[in-house]
């Protein structure tokens, strides 16, 4: 394995997404600012382009439970796991989900770092 | 060759880690990316994940509990198994209080439970009742039990419990190298998708 690889293959983000009506729980686990990767325990189905409200939980930032509106735009299976890419909807979520997605980007980019 | 662990760039067949409650979750974060597990047949930035929510319960325990020491998290690999232990000193909890039967294979757990969805408003959104039910998923060998303040193990109700032991096990990829290789995994997974 070249250290390129080893490098970009790992993320340093954490925090709980739940699809309610696809029942599927997972992880955020790389944050940007248009969107977030998310990774799920088992293979991830839904067809490109759907719309998903995402819940993201983040109990260990002091974040009290919120929802994003997302358009699933990629995914792809990786070693049993799906991996899928979620890009925000613009003008669809509230703008405090909004504020609280931004402390999480902030808190895995270095930014507005916070004791938890 | 000998499969092995790596942490930050240093091999290693055992290595134990330390979470002082007190610390920042993010360095738990970043532990736990330094991390370049032995080739398993599990995606590992999901053992990462499932690892970090055992640790996250246990940190919170002992917070809730004003219990000073760390979280010990002791990972391992014999050649055929990769191994973790991930021990607190948080005076255990009631498992009736989980959302699912703790004893339940984890294919069978439905996370959209009418149990599981009362779990969340009773925590008011911010727990999702996931952390437990992952490690089991993510892990073929789960055990959860409780110690006493000698380690020996004891039931939830003895009013004796110092803490929750939680040891998990995963099968080594045969004939892998010494640490996950995805271009290794996906050809395999190539192989398995064409009958071969």
């Amino acid at each position: 394995m070249s250290d390129e690889r080893r490098e970009t293959g790992r993320d340093r983000s954490f925090a709980r997404i739940l699809i309610r009506v696809e029942g599927r729980v997972g992880y955020i686990a790389d944050v940007s600012d248009f969107g977030f990767k998310g990774l799920f325990p088992e293979p991830f189905l839904e067809p490109l382009g759907s719309r998903l409200v995402v819940g993201v939980s983040f109990e260990e930032l002091g974040l009290a439970a919120f929802e994003l509106s997302t358009v699933l735009r990629w995914s792809r299976l990786a070693q049993g796991a799906g991996e899928v890419g979620f890009e925000l909807v613009q003008g669809s979520s509230s703008e405090d989900d909004l504020v609280k997605f931004r402390k999480i980007r902030d808190y895995y980019s270095g930014g507005n770092l916070r004791s938890t | 060759m000998t499969p092995y662990i790596v942490y930050r760039t240093q091999r290693h067949n055992s290595l134990l880690l330390s979470f002082p409650p007190d610390g920042k979750f993010r360095d738990i974060v970043d532990n736990f990316a330094e991390i370049g597990y032995p080739a398993l047949m599990v995606n590992p930035e999901i053992v990462s994940f499932a690892l970090l929510e055992l640790v996250s319960n246990s940190i919170r325990a002992h917070r809730e509990k004003g219990v000073a020491d760390a979280v010990n998290v002791r990972i391992s690999t014999d050649g055929e198994e990769f191994h973790v232990t991930v021990q607190d000193s948080g005076r255990g909890f009631d498992p009736g209080l989980l959302p699912y039967d703790i004893g339940a294979p984890a294919e069978g757990i439905d996370v959209m439970s009418d149990p599981f969805c009362s779990y969340r408003e009773l925590h008011n959104g911010s727990r999702f009742g996931m952390g437990l039910y992952v490690a089991k998923k993510t892990f073929p060998k789960f055990s959860l039990f409780f110690v006493d303040s000698l380690e020996h193990p004891c039931p939830w109700f003895s009013g004796k419990v110092k803490g929750t032991r939680i040891d998990l096990g995963i099968p080594l990829m045969k004939g892998g190298s010494g640490v996950a290789d995805a271009d290794e995994v996906e050809a395999l997974e190539s192989l398995e998708e064409a009958g071969a």
